[in-house]
């Protein structure tokens, strides 16, 4: 009895976080030109229609190179902070660890207006005040995936590579930097995700030259309601899944997320 | 292990923290520095005073909008919380050839896009949507409800994106609990919903914790869910500092707003971290 | 291979005091072992000679070269992990050739020197595995490899065999005996096991909270321990305490109480002395004798069988003694509680402990 009612209460939650998802994927395929549940007939042209929409192809190009770009940049600093905060013993370690992911607890809207604000009076380019606000997103997730791996590396190999004549430098190349692999490839990939997919730090710092595919959904949902944007969510979808799988399979969800 | 000197350490964190300092820290205050002056312009003009803060929270319509995004928030946390609770269990004991499978489900609202599953909400809860058509088929209503644009949307859509994070806060916690003492309180005679109470849920709190901190936290600052779902014009504290920003171009009241918002959520977080190592400490000086 | 000198090194981790002016002279090619409770700090002198740990004050030398500021890497020490420390992205050979690549050393000899020392741990034919591909004994048997391949000045290792099952050990042990003999490298071995300290030994250094309390070799220090705390960790169960009557080339004559006992070692202290003597369980037997040399007679509290042995406990007029004697194939017990007994043992069977 008690194990019926477990398996209903996890058969709902499940549904529940299935259904807005699953019914977007199902629209895309709808022949009617509003959305609508079941879908009558099956067509592709929505997609069609979707990647023929210049605003959405200009938008996919700067989430991408966004995406890449700020991680690519953020990586480095990640490292060499984790580096610091998990080797070294100093006082105020926890404070500086906290300051290092707090872009991860203030408000995504507060820190794009906090930029919006200064970068207006500094007279920042727009496409730049972006890469800033996502290398901003994108370090805290880095260096936490990074700090968890560095915790579960040994020591005691790094001590080992010292004794047999290696140098810092040659033991943090050979030695502890292939035993990183793992938590630096969940990082960058979770990363990515996390960049491609934020509305609220680009909220107030996207232009028309430099907008991101969240945010350009998200102001064509405002006014439409077709299901060439099921299709484009479904390509959205489809990828995110991907990169999910890719990550589990490469190292673990968990890795990724620095649990 | 060689000690990095301290050089050494300063050259490997410095670059980090300058990065947050000039792209957090330093625009942050500045952000502070636009709330203190008068509102209703892009530029700083007058002098420096509390006036914003003042009028702003003596305003009745400003308050309800405060209060009810923290109530919508809280009813959003106590849901996740409800919810969650039988599913992270249930993935806890599941075998650990079906746990993947079974993560990547629960954490999906967090991968995919927050647009692209407001959208999905949409389709679902629209007059037209799946829920209504379903109703009306079923002859339980003749007329479609307005489930859409309303506070039920918006509390549907915040849980959904939501969850994950309070599932993986207690999934991680559980992990942490030994098997054995389930064991040995059922071998004690406890029967399966006492051992629950008394053993299994009390070593969770600091997952329940920490999965509630983080929900309220990120259920007060979303931006999308209210924007898409909520009922039309201002309905959350999010979608009052973009109208200020954007519609009214009152950088003063936004700002003001904005410094009201990172207080709240910053104190949720700090109470809780107080909360835990008081909680850590306890149980320290008890053993 | 070269000789060692440690000279008054101190240590300290914040308030805790680790390492309290320990000295040491340790001859070209000896097997000395660190051994001591855990926490005597044995581990962090060892790692002070490898060079991981800096000393807060004091002298490491090998061969009168003054290392003490030098790194790790500089100092040709080979090093065992107790938990084997394989880099687990190289393979076996790989591992094994990591301190010969270092050194500059060509990849076709470094293979060939990583070949013959997996050949003298016996796996030849496992340079291309992994190391989570081997079992533990076979790990440890690669980074011994690892640690000697290029010939160090000194081997160090680090509880090395506390990992393994007690079979896997004993065999290791011989191996190892067998291979630095061999080789001829001065090594030292830090174990909290005596068992393992008087297979392995030249010399058994014994340490206590931070001091090097005594050193000599397996059978001064199984023999002869100079405190209650090195004869306890050496396997002693009874003590008493007793003063030295007079002392001559055949021994020491001592007063225990009321008891008189004869010590075939030479106390090399003045008589009226207080001391304390020690004898090993094993070394005291039930005795038909009612007037032997030693000996005590008293009632027997205890009985426990042990497969081989019998334990028996006895509160006697010098306090309670515990005497183990052989069980052979008999299945009755020799003596049974609340029976009195004679207990005797022989005159070198008497530890004098000078410092109680």
């Amino acid at each position: 009895m008690q194990r019926l009612l477990t398996r209903l209460a996890v058969a709902l939650t499940l549904s529940f976080i299935l259904a807005p998802i699953l019914i977007v994927i199902a629209t895309a395929f709808g022949e009617a030109s509003y959305v609508q549940f079941p879908p009558t007939g099956l067509t592709l042209k929505w997609f069609a229609a979707a990647a023929r929409r210049p605003e959405f192809q200009s938008a996919g190009w700067t989430s991408l190179w966004l995406a890449a770009s700020s991680t690519a940049i953020a990586t480095p600093f990640a490292l060499a902070a984790a580096i610091g905060l998990v080797r070294g013993r100093f006082r105020g370690r926890d404070a500086i660890q906290t300051f290092l992911t707090s872009p991860m607890i203030v408000p995504g809207i507060v820190i794009s207006l906090a930029l919006l604000v200064t970068s207006a009076a500094l007279g920042v380019r727009s496409d730049l005040r972006l890469l800033g606000a996502h290398v901003l997103l994108t370090l805290p997730y880095l260096t936490r995936s990074l700090i968890a791996s560095l915790l579960r590396s040994d020591t005691l190999i790094e001590d080992a590579a010292y004794t047999l004549g290696a140098s810092r430098l040659q033991t943090f190349l050979i030695v502890t930097l292939p035993g990183l692999y793992e938590g630096l490839l969940a990082g960058m990939l979770f990363a990515l995700i996390i960049s491609f997919d934020n509305v609220s730090i680009s909220l107030f710092l996207a232009s028309a030259k430099s907008n991101t595919l969240p945010l350009a959904v998200l102001s064509y949902v405002e006014f439409n309601y077709d299901p060439s944007i099921a299709a484009l969510s479904t390509v959205l979808i489809v990828v995110s899944i991907a990169s999910a799988l890719v990550l589990e399979r490469a190292v673990g969800l968990r890795a990724a997320l620095g649990k | 292990m060689a000690r990095f000197s301290r050089i050494e350490l300063a050259a490997l964190i410095a670059p980090g923290v300058l990065i947050v300092t000039l792209l957090l820290l330093a625009p942050a205050i500045n952000l502070l520095r636009f709330s203190f002056y008068a509102a209703g312009s892009t530029e700083i003009e007058g002098d420096a005073g509390f006036g914003n803060y003042a009028a702003l929270l003596s305003d009745p319509y400003i308050l309800r909008i405060i209060g009810k995004t923290l109530l919508i928030s809280l009813a959003v946390t106590f849901l996740c919380l409800v919810i969650s609770l039988p599913i992270s269990n249930f993935v806890w004991r599941a075998p650990s050839r079906w746990k993947t499978g079974l993560m990547i489900l629960i954490l999906s609202p967090l991968l995919v896009s927050v647009v692209v599953s407001s959208f999905g909400w949409v389709v679902l809860l629209g007059t037209k949507g799946l829920i209504n058509n379903l109703l009306i088929g079923l002859g339980i209503i003749g007329a479609p409800l307005p489930l859409l644009y309303s506070d039920l949307s918006l509390i549907l859509g915040l849980t959904h994106v939501l969850l994950p994070f309070m599932i993986l806060s207690l999934v991680a916690v559980l992990e942490k609990i030994d098997p054995l003492l389930m064991e040995a309180a059922a071998t004690l005679g406890a029967p399966s919903h006492r051992i629950w109470w008394h053993v299994q849920l009390p070593l969770a709190l600091p997952g329940i914790g920490a999965g509630t901190t983080i929900v309220f936290a990120l259920a007060m600052s979303s931006y999308v869910t209210p924007a898409v779902l909520g009922p039309n014009g201002p309905n959350f504290i999010t979608t009052l500092i973009y109208q200020y920003f954007v519609n009214l171009y009152d950088w003063g009241n936004g700002a003001t707003l904005s410094v009201v918002l990172l207080i709240i959520s910053t104190a949720v977080v700090a109470l809780y971290t107080t909360l835990l190592s008081r909680r850590i400490l306890r149980s320290t000086r008890m053993s | 291979m070269a000789s060692l000198s440690i000279r008054s090194v101190s240590k300290a981790f914040g308030a805790n005091k680790v390492l309290d002016d320990v000295s040491a002279e340790i001859g070209t090619g000896a097997f000395v072992t660190l051994l001591g409770p855990s926490g005597c700090g044995k581990t962090t002198l060892l790692r002070i000679i490898a060079g991981l740990v800096e000393a807060d004050g004091g002298e490491i030398l090998m061969d009168d070269t003054n290392v003490t500021r030098l790194e790790a890497r500089r100092r040709g020490i080979g090093m065992v992990f107790q938990s084997h420390a394989l880099f687990p992205h190289m393979t076996v050979l790989e591992n094994v050739g990591f301190g010969l690549r270092m050194r500059g050393v060509p990849r076709q000899e470094r293979d060939r020197l990583a070949s013959e020392a997996l050949a003298l741990v016996h796996l030849r034919d496992f340079g291309r595995r992994y190391p989570q591909q081997l079992s533990g004994g076979q790990q440890q048997r690669v980074a011994i490899a690892r640690a000697v391949v290029f010939k160090p000045r000194v081997l160090l290792m680090d509880e090395p065999f506390g990992a393994l099952d007690r079979k896997l050990r004993e065999a290791l042990q011989i191996e190892l005996r067998r291979m630095t003999r061999e080789l001829g490298i001065t090594t030292i071995f830090v174990t909290h096991d005596q068992g393992e300290a008087l297979i392995l030994s030249d010399r058994i250094a014994l340490m206590q909270a931070g001091r090097l309390v005594q050193i000599g070799t397996p059978a001064e220090v199984f023999r002869q321990p100079q405190t209650r705390f090195a004869a306890e960790f050496m396997g002693v169960e009874n003590f008493f305490a007793a003063q030295i009557l007079g002392s001559d080339a055949d021994g020491t004559a001592l007063a225990c109480g009321a008891a008189r006992l004869l010590s075939r070692v030479q106390a090399k202290l003045p008589a009226g002395g207080g001391i304390a003597v020690g004898i090993r369980a094993e070394d005291i037997a039930l005795s038909d004798d009612a007037h032997p040399v030693n000996g005590t007679s008293g009632e027997v509290r205890d009985v426990v069988y042990h497969g081989n042995t019998w334990t028996i406990s006895v509160s006697s007029a010098m306090g309670e003694i515990v005497c183990t004697t052989q069980a052979g194939a008999a299945a009755n017990p020799p003596a049974n509680p609340g029976e009195t007994v004679q207990l005797a043992w022989r005159p070198d069977a008497v530890l004098v402990i000078p410092d109680p």
